[in-house]
């Protein structure tokens, strides 16, 4: 906000401003501009500039903190690998109880073997979510193995120009928009994954339930009835699960294509920071050889 | 030499946010299908009908068709969505095919640097 637009917005007469140094010591008595160094004018108080350094400083503290959770990349990484191993172990467990059923005839199957057709058709339902699941924990893992990347480069580029004194440094380039993004798209992939997790839980929990009646029982059910509503359930459900599935999938994928470009986009400005470098080396070490020079001459 | 010089933009960096958008659009396209066209025509041919009901549908009844939908689309939106996978994962790799020229550039950079840093350092 301008000086000239908060006069307008709120009325104030200049000469009744509260001048308050940057430091936010304040002046009751106002002085002319032209004799005081130039201030910043409270407009608003001390609390509305307390509000946005806060803000600022808990974005700091956030991104510090994602930062610190990103170094965890090994384990969430073998978290994935470990849920998709057992996903292929209850798997297994399954194809066998499925060669079992099916080694029945038909009459057995649909009247007798109740429970064990309800452990199929449940676990068909939660098992494809759950390692769904694992492979979104190891692609998350990725995601915070380019964010430590992204903190290490920035880390050794700061290094870098420590070595310019302070008054000649290049100030390092704003980061891209999407770059603060990237965790928190990570993290929505996460929340797809659990949400479809527990819809397919509570799916299961409708099959089992289901196929604990007999299939006769099932084929006669007309429409209205308890049963032929949860068989509803279960397709309608699914019809929008699985595409949601994926679309989890392609959030996680979103979250590694934004490290990717910070990435590249750090190492060119990198190379254009460099090259500033080089040009303020090479000034000073010219002003430095002049400087000599005159002093060589001034002492002839 | 002396000449420091960002790496050149390449052909990549243009064409993988093509890759990236046509990935997240073939899945957003799938999941809307299966919410909108596909839950709903479940709910009709499934929650509403015995299955003696489904079995004498006949030639040209709406639940005939129903069950051609249920049938017929998943059979092309799987394999549309892994589609959208791969785009996603072609667009992945060719951001990384970019970084291998940029650390080249990075080299020459360096080499550059040194011979100042050995003249101007303390």
């Amino acid at each position: 906000m301008t000086t000239q637009s908060a006069e307008f917005l709120f009325g104030i007469d200049r000469k009744k401003y509260i001048f308050t140094s940057l430091e936010g010591n304040s002046k009751k008595t106002p002085d002319t501009i032209e004799r005081r160094p130039p201030y910043r004018i409270n407009i608003l108080g001390d609390r509305f500039r307390k509000k946005h350094v806060k803000q600022g400083f808990m974005e700091v503290q956030m991104q510090q903190l994602i930062g610190k959770m990103a170094k965890m990349f090994p384990m969430l990484i073998l978290m994935g690998f470990m849920i998709v191993v057992t996903a292929l172990i209850i798997g297994y467990v399954n194809s066998q109880n499925a060669a079992a059923y099916f080694a029945e005839t038909k009459l057995v199957r649909e009247t007798t073997l109740l429970a064990e057709r309800a452990s199929l058709e449940s676990t068909g339902l939660w098992l494809p979510y759950f390692k769904f699941l694992g492979l979104g924990l190891i692609l998350g893992g990725i995601v915070m193995a380019l964010r430590v990347i992204i903190d290490n480069l920035k880390a050794a580029g700061e290094q870098v120009l420590a070595n310019i004194p302070e008054g000649a440094r290049p100030s390092p380039p704003k980061p891209p928009a999407y770059a603060p993004m990237m965790p928190m798209v990570m993290m929505s992939g996460w929340v797809i994954f659990i949400v479809a997790l527990i819809v397919a839980l509570g799916l299961a929990a409708d099959a089992r339930a289901l196929s604990s009646n007999p299939l006769p029982e099932i084929d006669a059910a007309g429409s209205g009835t308890f049963l032929l509503g949860q068989l509803e359930t279960i397709v309608s459900t699914s019809a929008w699960l699985v595409p949601l599935k994926f679309l989890g999938i392609a959030t996680q994928f979103l979250a590694i294509v934004m490290g990717l470009s910070t990435i590249v986009y750090i190492l060119t400005s990198q190379t254009e920071l460099i090259q500033k470098g080089i040009q303020i080396a090479r000034s000073s070490g010219d002003a430095g050889k002049r400087d000599e020079k005159e002093n060589t001459k001034v002492t002839a | 030499m002396n000449e420091v010089r960002p790496p050149d933009p390449t052909w990549q960096m243009k064409v993988y946010p093509i890759f990236t958008a046509l990935g997240w659009i073939l899945v957003i396209v799938s999941f809307t299908i299966g919410l909108f066209v596909l839950a709903p025509t479940a709910v009709d041919y499934w929650g509403r009908n015995a299955k003696s009901v489904r079995d004498a549908a006949n030639v040209g009844s709406q639940l005939l068709a129903d069950l051609g939908t249920l049938a017929v689309t998943p059979r092309w939106l799987v394999p549309l969505t892994f589609l959208g996978v791969a785009s996603f994962m072609v667009g992945i790799a060719l951001q990384f095919s970019t970084i291998p020229g940029i650390l080249k550039n990075r080299g020459v950079v360096m080499s550059a640097c040194f011979p100042l840093i050995v003249r101007y350092g303390k």
